[in-house]
């Protein structure tokens, strides 16, 4: 069996990247629950009555997206998902920072310094760049179609198009299985 | 559109619906699961507040504690004159070592910095737990003490 295209390796790291910041970032948030509703609530962009709920949901949602990442189920949407949700992260750092306030960023424990600032943006304009790239290369290699491909050309006389434009043609054939890389 | 970009909004959907239903899961079984509405902000007392003039004369006739509610990295950056550091997130870790300079009569001045710090507040809150009830705030404690030029000291705690 031939080895994946170089663009799969680079899709791994990327998932590992993104993903795995993400699954660290929600799971911090979510072994001190508390801590992080402190946090959000110094945001003061929360009604106070939905801390919580903010406190809860957001770290799980960053979790989920991030294993989906890492396991490379779904990945386009996942990713879809993280850009969302630092595009997201970007504004409320933002905003914070536009209005002086002196406050826990609540982003990665204390990575990045303590409190909210520069760092803290820089690090959240890479992960979107990261996932915008995954959103956008996860269309040209997706995980099973690359084993797939490569399993067949172990086993079937050589083609002479790339593995890239018989992966194109496929899709085009097959909308159905385009539409979901796992199956 | 193609199949696989209009496949990927419910799916980015189901992903999202996925971590609501685990937030609410995990957040019911957890031990240290939060009420999903959040209670009320308890507001404190306007007598729990103490001016930073008056602060002032108690630190210079040494007739309070000052105790500095914040990490011990922020407190090694600056801190009021004499103020014993007891930060607030780790109370009951650092709370014995200052307990035998203490007695339940002693008046405590609390601070820590900024108008949306709470940890002078917690602080508050772990001190009457254990009966240290003669507690008072200095709101936005340290800025307001830099600004207005009383003394300072930088270093860690003896």
């Amino acid at each position: 069996m031939k080895s994946p295209p170089v663009g799969y390796w680079i899709n791994g790291v990327l998932r590992l990247l993104v993903g795995g910041a993400f699954v660290v970032a929600g799971a911090l948030k979510i072994a001190d629950p508390a801590k992080f509703a402190l946090d959000v609530s110094h945001y003061r962009l929360v009604p106070h009555a939905l801390v919580n709920l903010v406190a809860i949901l957001v770290p799980w949602i960053e979790v989920t997206a991030g294993a989906f990442v890492v396991a490379g189920i779904w990945l386009r949407a996942a990713a879809l998902v993280i850009t969302s949700l630092t595009v997201m992260f970007f504004a409320v750092i933002g905003s914070a920072l536009a209005r002086g306030l002196n406050i826990e960023c609540g982003c990665f424990g204390t990575l990045g310094g303590k409190h909210v600032g520069l760092v803290n943006l820089a690090i959240d304009a890479t992960l979107f760049l990261l996932a915008a790239l995954l959103a956008r290369r996860s269309q040209d290699w997706p995980a099973k179609e690359i084993f797939r491909e490569a399993g067949a050309q172990d086993s079937a006389p050589p083609r002479e198009a790339s593995p890239k434009a018989v992966l194109q043609t496929e899709r085009g054939s097959h909308p159905s299985v385009c539409g979901d890389p796992l199956r | 559109m193609s199949a696989w970009r209009r496949a990927s909004l419910p799916q980015a959907l189901g992903i999202v619906l996925f971590g609501i239903g685990a937030g609410l899961a995990g957040n019911q079984i957890s031990p240290r699961g939060l009420p999903l509405m959040a209670p009320p902000k308890p507001t404190e007392q306007a007598e729990a507040f103490i001016a930073l003039d008056q602060a002032k004369q108690l630190w210079h006739g040494g007739a309070a504690f000052f105790l500095d509610a914040r990490e011990p990295a922020d407190y090694a950056a600056g801190h009021i004159g004499n103020a014993l550091n007891l930060p607030a997130q780790s109370f009951a870790q650092h709370f014995g070592d200052l307990a035998p300079r203490l007695t339940r009569a002693s008046l405590l001045i609390l601070y820590c910095d900024g108008a949306e710090c709470e940890l002078s507040h917690r602080l508050r809150e772990s001190l009457r737990q254990l009966g240290y009830t003669n507690t008072h705030l200095l709101f936005n404690g340290w800025t307001a003490w830099r600004q207005a030029g009383l003394p300072t000291t930088a270093g860690g705690q003896e």
